[in-house]
């Protein structure tokens, strides 16, 4: 056990010895190599996964993006105000015409 | 009475031309008489016009309706819908209409071709609605 760099420590689920542990979902033994923590390790993955898929998402409005510089980010404002306003508007008559169909 | 009605038609003729295309016109006329010779009873149409005559009209007068109020809100009459937007306004009939409404209604039925009906529609709008208004 490297109690130097780690000032915690987790029991190996795999080889059963204590090692070092950084509270990182990545972190390994150091006897055996294997991971600490497979749960964390595998919600980890499974969050990186959806977030992967998310961005691959076709998006309905325009996206604002924090790194976007104050131009670009007033276009795109003046942009998805438009987009909001004719998705209410449309709504709304989609609305109106099942009312009125009854 | 008659001088209500023709200042109306005067006050669209005016301040909303758009609501004057022929393809307008069409539409909600079309769709007007269908249903009072629903109402009626005083002819039995095709069940081709039954069936697909609503869904034809509906993204026409949909979109127009919704450029309308969409320009006189943005207080700019030069406003076009872009095709991405003419797209998901498309999508999102086409769900409405054909999946969630045939779930919470029995008088609504999912039918593919209402989608392309819908299509057809938006094209319409696309090709001969969706200008500037000098150029109707």
């Amino acid at each position: 056990m490297d109690s130097s760099v780690s000032a915690n420590t987790k029991k190996c689920p795999h080889c059963g010895q204590w090692s070092g542990w950084n509270l990182h979902y990545e972190d390994r033994c150091t006897h055996c190599g294997e991971l600490l923590d497979p749960q964390a390790y595998r919600s980890a993955a499974r969050r990186a996964e959806e977030e992967r898929k998310d961005e691959k998402a076709p998006k309905v409005f325009i996206q604002i993006h924090p790194n976007d510089g104050t131009f670009t980010r007033a276009w795109k404002y003046v942009v998805l105000s438009g987009q909001v306003l004719f998705a209410a508007i449309i709504s709304f008559f989609v609305w109106l015409g099942v009312v009125l169909a009854g | 009475m008659a001088g209500r009605s023709a200042s109306g038609l005067k006050y669209v003729g005016r301040y909303l031309p758009e609501l004057r295309h022929p393809l307008f016109v069409g539409a909600t006329g079309l769709y007007g008489l269908y249903k009072l010779t629903r109402f009626f009873h005083w002819v039995t149409l095709p069940a081709w016009v039954t069936a697909y005559l609503a869904d034809l009209a509906c993204m026409p007068v949909l979109l127009t309706l919704t450029l309308v109020v969409q320009r006189r809100l943005t207080r700019n009459l030069a406003f076009t819908f872009p095709d991405s937007w003419l797209v998901a306004a498309w999508l999102y009939v086409a769900v409405v209409f054909e999946l969630l409404m045939p779930h919470w209604s029995a008088r609504y039925v999912h039918d593919p071709l209402d989608v392309i009906a819908y299509a057809i529609g938006t094209l319409a709008f696309r090709y001969w609605l969706n200008h500037l208004i000098k150029q109707f």
